[in-house]
């Protein structure tokens, strides 16, 4: 599992983002944006960013209310991202179809090359996640990008610990046949 | 032994158990035929490293802080940070109550102006407030209800009139008026017969004013008038001899003839007979509706006393 990032400072960074400190703010974001941003992102979700700051001032609204260690206040922040998808993903299943126009702004200066790469290996992950069901692929997603554990992954998505250990296999599983049948060399 | 759907490749492969899984998933080592799942599960997790920029509403209340938060979500409309649901406090509940206290007043005041049972300062109030702002022009009064016109037959006073005219003209054949004093009826026991210019007063009952009605009433019988209560007022008992037309119905106004003579009409009666009179057969229409006072229905006519 992934070494806390913030540690011994996650109590004085909270209490001071409790507060309101907009340094304390932006640490919290910063730590843990792009996780949200890259979970909400495999699940082609539409407008990832702009649902990652809808996620984050509903989490800035509800932190006076928190208690807790850093990795439950990642499991919080993740759940509340799940849920945010969720909505969202029933809100689009009641408005008429559009493709999104995707528009990729790559940062001045940067290296392309790289940027190139990152961008053909994230698509690539996004298609072969594709290939897992709604349910597998959250349970995925929530263990290997959110670092959660199975307990906190069965409290966020509402199911038990049995059914998410399930659904983890097969969803390994499903990945093993598809990376094998393409004779992917990682 | 072929797997439906799997590639050949695919047999032989072991099956993945719950230890198995969690290593792969939290990034431990593995055997070398998973190491393709554990490389991708890498990529995976570096696709959560790109760093995103916050959207303006979140930049926005970053920078704004808890401290400024207040003012700054007033302007930007951004909600405070971490904001809890408010609790239901006792100033919350008496503000919605003065809405809503508020909101039944207006209604009930609307509703009492619209059916016009305001005061009447209060009613004039309201009508000029809604024929200012709607434009509604609330009917007057007499609007409403009509305004009391003097048409003939529109009060009381005047429809009394036209039914006395009216009963006149059927009487007498003159124009609708006022009938004059010495046309009221005769008084309760007067009888017809003898109520004539000149007959005969057998009984002696009828008084010296039942004569000056006689002298009244003497035009209808001369103008052979014969119809329904012609022949008196209401109520005259039909003596011996009397018209059919007198009384209540009867045996003799029914089937007897009904000519001349004690029978027939009286002898006060003019020279002309009522057309009733010269064939037998039913009773004049409406002869012997029983008239207040009268005789008992079925009373034989003629009967007298």
């Amino acid at each position: 599992m992934r070494t806390l990032a913030l540690g011994d400072l996650f109590p004085d960074v909270l209490h001071a983002a409790q507060d309101g400190s907009p340094w304390a703010l932006e640490r919290l974001y910063a730590e843990l944006a792009p996780a949200v941003a890259g979970y909400l992102r495999v699940q082609r979700a539409p407008e990832p960013e702009d649902l990652v700051s809808e996620v984050f001032l509903g989490v800035f609204r509800g932190l006076s209310a928190f208690r807790g260690t850093e990795q439950q206040f990642r499991s919080w922040v993740f759940t509340i991202a799940h849920r945010r998808l969720v909505d969202e993903r029933r809100r689009a299943a009641r408005r008429p179809f559009m493709e999104p126009v995707r528009v990729e702004l790559s940062t001045p200066g940067g290296d392309v090359e790289r940027e190139a790469i990152d961008s053909l290996g994230q698509q690539w992950v996004v298609s072969v996640c594709a290939q897992l069901s709604t349910d597998q692929r959250t349970v995925l997603l929530l263990r290997v990008i959110a670092d959660l554990s199975i307990t906190e992954v069965a409290r966020a998505t509402g199911k038990t610990v049995g059914a998410v250990k399930a659904l983890q296999r097969r969803a390994i599983e499903v990945l093993r046949r598809r990376l094998v049948r393409e004779k992917v060399l990682l | 032994m072929t797997w439906r759907g799997h590639l050949p490749d695919e047999r032989g492969l072991p099956p993945i158990d719950d230890a198995t899984a969690e290593t792969l998933l939290t990034g431990g080592e593995v055997r070398a035929d998973l190491e393709p799942v554990a490389a991708f599960l890498r990529a995976l997790r570096d696709t959560a490293r790109r760093r995103v920029a916050p959207g303006a509403r979140l930049a926005a209340y970053m920078a704004g802080g808890y401290g400024r938060r207040a003012s700054a979500a007033h302007r930007s409309g951004v909600p405070s940070a971490g904001a809890r649901p408010r609790p239901l406090t006792t100033a919350r509940l008496v503000a919605w109550a003065s809405v809503g206290g508020l909101v039944v007043a207006t209604l009930g005041t609307a509703t009492a102006g619209f059916a016009g049972v305001l005061p009447e300062p209060a009613q004039q109030r309201f009508e000029v407030v809604v024929r200012t702002v709607t434009g509604y022009h609330f009917p007057e009064a007499s609007e409403d209800c009509g305004a009391p016109d003097h048409r003939p037959g529109t009060d009381d006073t005047d429809v009394a009139d036209d039914a006395r005219a009216d009963v006149d003209r059927d009487r007498s054949g003159r124009p609708a008026g006022r009938i004059p004093e010495s046309d009221r009826p005769a008084p309760f026991g007067a009888r017809v017969r003898d109520l004539g210019p000149a007959g005969p007063d057998r009984d002696g009952v009828v008084s010296a004013r039942a004569r000056g009605w006689a002298g009244a009433l003497s035009p209808l019988g001369r103008a052979g008038v014969a119809g329904p209560g012609d022949a008196g007022p209401p109520g005259t008992a039909a003596g011996p001899g009397g018209t059919a037309a007198d009384g209540p119905p009867g045996p003799a106004a029914a089937a007897g003839p009904a000519g001349p003579g004690p029978a027939g009409t009286g002898p006060a009666r003019p020279p002309v007979p009522p057309p009733a009179a010269d064939r037998p057969g039913p009773p004049v229409p409406g002869g012997g509706a029983p008239a207040p006072g009268g005789g008992p229905p079925g009373a034989p006519a003629g009967g007298g006393r």
